[in-house]
């Protein structure tokens, strides 16, 4: 889907209009200033700049058309300007590999089209930031859990180490599987319920991993950050031992980005 | 290479994330226009995570079956005071042989599945100022 995305071009492609694009990490308020260091997407020694329309600003860089995207270090440098960002001000991420032929068109086909979604996104994420915390169960501790509380898995245990057969031990691996899912949708519910009171908004993430808990993205004012991260410092001192707790922030509002750029116009 | 928030703590604080979960979000969310120049890209069919649904399988459950016939439960100590309320049925049984921790975070478990088991929210906003829609439903109107 990617790459129909990016491959679908606007009248022309690289070799009509040159060798040079502009690679496109998101839009800020036009008043923002750019932190330097981050490096490029593309080259190693790129400058991330803006270009500013009315009051909005896309930020960007110089890229050679020449070269493939979608390195490790690429991928790495879209995500590192896009949160040395928002720990400051508001930032509407684009997606990795959006690539504009010149300033230009950065002006008239995203600028200016869009400058009232971009305003009214800006107004809701000032002094906002997105957070992520995911949490992920130490397997040997939520599996000595399940055997505690459920005397048919004891009982099915001590049949499998007696030489139980085959059915028996699916039966008791069933029983271990959905007494794992129980204490995931619990424990996944107790996150929620833990952070949410410290959060203007959230996105919880569909669980893809075996051990996950949860993965849940967070806006929070940057005005209540302190007590938004204690909650999690204090939910993984109450996990230490069953539970990792992980917290990435601030960052670019990724997961929230669908619906600020959808709001009403 | 994760680095805690502080001295003694269990968060885990990374200075950012890595390269999994970067690129479920880089590429995966945000801003996408029409006004593309062509331009190739390396490895994203590698790099992109296709959500894994966790399948329940026999595979699964026999390595579930494995994995708790493993389980050391060795340490026999004195069982734990266990409330009535919260764990009446299962404190019997509990009492033989496991240890003192495990019981703790089991009545831990079992009070949160009380309390919310069935209510997980999936999106929303708890504040009215905040404005944001409960979820992101259109990236249309920036198509």
């Amino acid at each position: 889907m990617t790459e129909s995305t990016i491959q679908r071009s606007a009248g022309g492609d690289a070799t009509a209009r040159g060798v040079d694009g502009w690679y496109l990490y998101g839009v800020v308020p036009s008043s923002a200033s750019i932190p330097a260091g981050h490096g490029a997407v593309g080259s190693t020694d790129g400058q991330v700049t803006v270009i500013t329309k009315d009051g909005v600003a896309a930020v960007v860089s110089r890229l050679s058309l020449n070269r493939a995207l979608g390195s490790r270090r690429d991928l790495l440098t879209h995500a590192r300007v896009l949160d040395g960002l928002a720990a400051t001000i508001p930032v509407l991420p684009a997606r990795f590999g959006v690539v504009l032929p010149d300033p230009d068109t950065v002006v008239t086909q995203l600028l200016e089209p869009r400058r009232d979604i971009f305003v009214a996104a800006f107004e809701q994420l000032a002094g906002r930031a997105q957070f992520t915390v995911s949490a992920r169960h130490v397997t040997e501790t939520v599996l000595l859990e399940a055997l505690t509380r459920e005397p048919e898995i004891r009982r099915l245990r001590e049949s499998v180490a007696a030489g139980g057969g085959r059915d028996v031990q699916f039966r008791l691996g069933e029983l271990v599987a959905h007494a794992l899912r129980r204490t995931q949708e619990s424990d996944a519910a107790e996150l929620c319920n833990t952070l949410i009171p410290h959060a203007a908004a959230w996105v919880v993430r569909p669980v893809t991993e075996e051990g996950e808990v949860a993965t849940v993205a967070f806006m929070v004012e940057l005005t209540h950050r302190a007590s938004f991260e204690q909650a999690a410092e204090d939910l993984a001192t109450r996990w230490a031992g069953r539970a990792k707790v992980r917290m990435l922030g601030p960052l670019a509002p990724y997961d929230f980005s669908d619906a600020l750029l959808s709001a009403p116009q | 290479m994760s680095i805690t928030a502080g001295p003694g703590s269990q968060l885990e604080r990374p200075p950012s994330g890595g390269l999994s979960e970067i690129v479920g979000m880089i590429l995966d969310k945000g801003l996408v226009i029409d006004a593309f120049v062509r331009v190739s890209l390396v490895g994203i069919e590698v790099l992109t995570i296709e959500a894994k649904v966790v399948v329940a399988s026999i595979d699964t459950y026999l390595r579930y079956a494995e994995a708790m016939a493993r389980l050391n439960v060795v340490q026999v100590i004195a069982p734990a005071p266990v409330p009535a309320e919260t764990v009446s049925g299962v404190a019997e049984s509990v009492a033989q042989g496991v240890a003192k921790g495990a019981l703790d975070a089991v009545q831990h478990g079992i009070e949160g599945t009380a309390q919310h088991l069935g209510s997980v929210p999936i999106a929303g906003s708890i504040t009215d100022e905040a404005g944001l829609p409960q979820r992101p439903e259109s990236r249309e109107a920036l198509r």
